[in-house]
């Protein structure tokens, strides 16, 4: 039993790494109706950025983080306003060229900067010392930092959507972007601000996970597939559903390598979504979307 | 009408994940390496009519994951460039430099035939020197051996290497399974395990050391195997292997995996407190493992092949020396680098005894001449840091031994003398031998 609480926890700090990513990609698809391929890339570069601000710059942990959170927000940003928001002209298959186009490029980018070989970035959440939970159980200090941090992130996310004018603003352009612009919202400042935000946690995503994952310019790539399996899975227009099925791909994916086989553990999150996707083509908290003729 | 824009979504995504795992071309800019001369030969001119060979220059070629999850592995070859440098600039082999080219595969089987048909066909490359990774070398295996290209050392512990009846193979490269022998014998005898569980890659290396480890439990009254848990190199959640290992609650834990997967499940097994006595494959034992795993590693018992890297002995200052001189600032002291010599060094002997009007098969008589080989090779003062070699027609497998050390406080430290498999795994006497 205590086994089996351990598996779940594991899944949970798992799924956290694709709920972040996957909220960030649900956020940009709602609002711009981009497939950004290129999300873990940014999360990545913005890791990056850390790293460099603490090695070579020799700065503390706290202020690498907000250099890395500016830089990922002017960078998600500026990559909308200098590149989708022209790119999308061309229509749903050019903008996805675009962004696994972007994904090659930043990470050839990277690697000429930092190097292709594997990087140690240790830092103050990635302590090992473990908690002891409830069954036997116990959660060390990093999984309980990742996981905190999703639901936080979740949680303040909901509120700024629900409560402030700039949230509302992001909803209603998610919604109807032809009504919000005659309210006099202005559409792609809004649809701009949902890049950086998105890849503000993109950010914190790629800088909870490097003491796990090491750093290098492929460090995203696994991950930022399971995060699109996670976003499809809740539906690709639901924050709510992105967090779900986030988490629930990181505990059955555990579960699956640690009771059935570890063989198949890699590709269970796309055998679930084609189950997902032929019994509920919308996901599991997606609506149908109606187009009228 | 409805749009069903998720199913979209998963269509793209599942053509990115094919085009990913696919052979198609995935970075910019990741083709020329580098070469370890500052200019490259041109094939007009001083043409011998033996490929790669010029008056001034012999063409050498590898592949290595020089992006992607298995990037630390290339190191290796790093290592080799950097010897080549030493080489040419100590005034080459009867006056002809080494020209080293190191082309991207990403660790990627389904990429290294291109890169090879390039080194072969378009490069012309004399050789293919420690080309990485034992699924990569063994796609090629078939179209190096029709060629006739030399192909000295795959970088891997295959067993097909010594034993596929390749005669264009040879291999300082102890076999993985002989080694998981060694290491599975020391666990169920010096560690006294009786419990002992293995992760392994999902691949031939991690399969073959697996069953070495089996062969030298077996031998041993009351230890058994009791988890064989896999993982594959694009692994990034490892949860599900640390859980069915920790299920068992093994006294040893045998590591036939990536750096990285074997890094984050001995971590994670490390923050529930059950992580088992380590022993790892040589392939896990440069000072990176130290970095990467931090605390987790102290303790550790690896298999090694050469005397340590940071030994006070004449031979390893050399290669200290020529890492520092030639590495560019950046490249590592470490087994990796190490390895890399080890694959140079024999290479570059042959070269050598091979004479001025170098061939092909001047080149595979003068491997064959070596019996017991100690020496460093031209420009190289004194003896190898490695084992002694020994070729011939019959005997492509020049080195089958590693001796054992211990992590201690970020260093490794000796605990066996040189161990062949077969019950060779005996005392740990010649611990001070090395200091």
């Amino acid at each position: 039993m205590s086994l089996f609480l351990q598996n779940v926890i594991n899944g949970l700090s798992a799924g956290s790494l694709y709920t972040l990513l996957a909220v960030g990609i649900v956020l940009i698809y709602k609002s711009s109706e981009v497939l950004n391929f290129a999300h873990g890339t940014m999360a990545m570069l913005a890791t990056f950025v850390a790293y460099t601000a603490v090695t070579e710059l020799g700065l503390g942990f706290a202020p690498a983080i907000v250099i890395a959170l500016v830089f990922a927000f002017i960078a998600g940003a500026g990559l909308y306003r200098g590149v989708l928001h022209r790119a999308r002209e061309g229509g749903e298959h050019a903008v996805v060229m675009v962004t696994i186009g972007l994904l090659m490029v930043l990470e050839g980018t990277a690697g000429a900067i930092w190097g292709t070989d594997t990087k140690e970035f240790h830092h103050y959440f990635a302590k090992l010392e473990s908690i002891p939970l409830f069954g036997g159980a116990v959660i060390s200090k990093h999984d309980g930092w990742i996981i905190g941090v999703a639901i936080v992130m979740t949680l303040l996310l909901t509120a700024f959507f629900r409560f402030t004018r700039i949230g509302i603003a992001l909803r209603a352009v998610s919604q109807n972007p032809v009504a919000a612009q005659l309210m006099g919202v202005r559409v792609a400042r809004v649809h701009a601000l949902t890049w950086g935000i998105a890849t503000a946690l993109a950010a914190i995503a790629g800088v909870l996970i490097v003491p796990k994952l090491f750093l290098d310019p492929s460090m995203m790539f696994g991950p930022l597939l399971k995060a699109f399996a996670a976003a499809v899975l809740g539906g690709m227009r639901s924050v709510t559903g992105a967090v779900i099925g986030g988490w629930l791909l990181g505990v059955i994916e555990t579960l699956v390598g640690a009771y059935v086989s570890t063989e198949f553990q890699a590709s269970i999150a796309f055998l679930i979504i084609i189950v997902v996707l032929t019994i509920r083509p919308d996901g599991l908290l997606g609506t149908p979307e109606v187009k009228k003729v | 009408m409805s749009t069903n824009f998720s199913r979209r979504a998963m269509m793209t995504l599942a053509a990115l994940a094919l085009t990913m795992m696919g052979c198609e071309e995935r970075k910019v800019g990741s083709g020329v390496a580098s070469t370890a001369t500052a200019k490259p030969s041109t094939s007009a001119g001083g043409d011998t009519g033996v490929p790669g060979v010029t008056d001034t220059t012999i063409k050498v070629g590898a592949w290595a994951p020089l992006s992607g999850p298995a990037a630390a592995w290339s190191v290796v070859l790093k290592g080799s460039e950097a010897y080549f440098k030493h080489i040419n600039e100590s005034g080459g082999i009867h006056g002809r430099k080494i020209e080293f080219i190191i082309r991207d595969d990403q660790y990627n089987p389904a990429k290294t035939p291109a890169v090879a048909r390039e080194l072969v066909e378009k490069e012309n490359v004399f050789a293919i020197m420690g080309g990485i990774g034992t699924a990569n070398g063994r796609a090629v295996a078939d179209y190096l051996e029709k060629k006739n290209v030399p192909f000295f050392t795959p970088a891997s512990g295959d067993k097909f290497w010594s034993e596929g009846g390749k005669k264009n193979v040879y291999t300082v490269f102890p076999k993985y399974e002989s080694e998981g022998e060694i290491l599975g014998h020391y666990a169920a005898t010096e560690l006294k395990a009786k419990k002992i569980a293995v992760l392994y890659q999902n691949d031939d290396f991690g399969k073959q050391g697996l069953e070495g480890v089996k062969k030298g439990v077996a031998k041993i009254e009351g230890a058994e195997v009791v988890a064989e848990v896999s993982c594959l190199p694009t692994d990034t959640d490892l949860s599900g292997q640390a859980s069915q290992i920790a299920g068992k609650a093994p006294d040893v834990l045998v590591l036939y995996a990536g750096i990285k997967q074997s890094v984050t499940v001995v971590k994670t097994l490390d923050a529930q407190k059950k992580k088992p006595q380590l022993v790892s494959s040589f392939v896990l034992s440069d000072p990176l493992l130290f970095k990467l795993g931090g605390e987790s590693w102290n303790g550790t018992v690896t298999a090694s092949t050469a005397t340590l890297p940071d030994a006070d002995d004449e031979s390893v200052g050399q290669y200290r020396n020529i890492v520092k001189k030639y590495g560019g600032g950046k490249l590592p002291v470490g087994t990796f680098t190490q390895a890399g010599f080890l694959f140079a060094m024999p290479f570059v002997a042959a070269l050598d005894k091979a004479g001025k009007d170098l061939t092909r098969d001047k080149f595979y008589k003068a491997l064959h001449t070596m019996k017991n080989y100690k020496a460093g090779g031209p420009h190289w003062k004194g003896d190898s840091f490695g084992p002694a070699i020994t070729f011939s027609p019959t005997q492509r497998l020049g080195n089958n031994k590693v001796f054992l050390a211990k992590a201690n406080e970020g260093k490794w430290e000796k605990v066996t003398d040189w161990l062949s498999p077969g019950g060779g795994a005996t005392k740990n006497a010649a611990a001070k031998e090395e200091k």
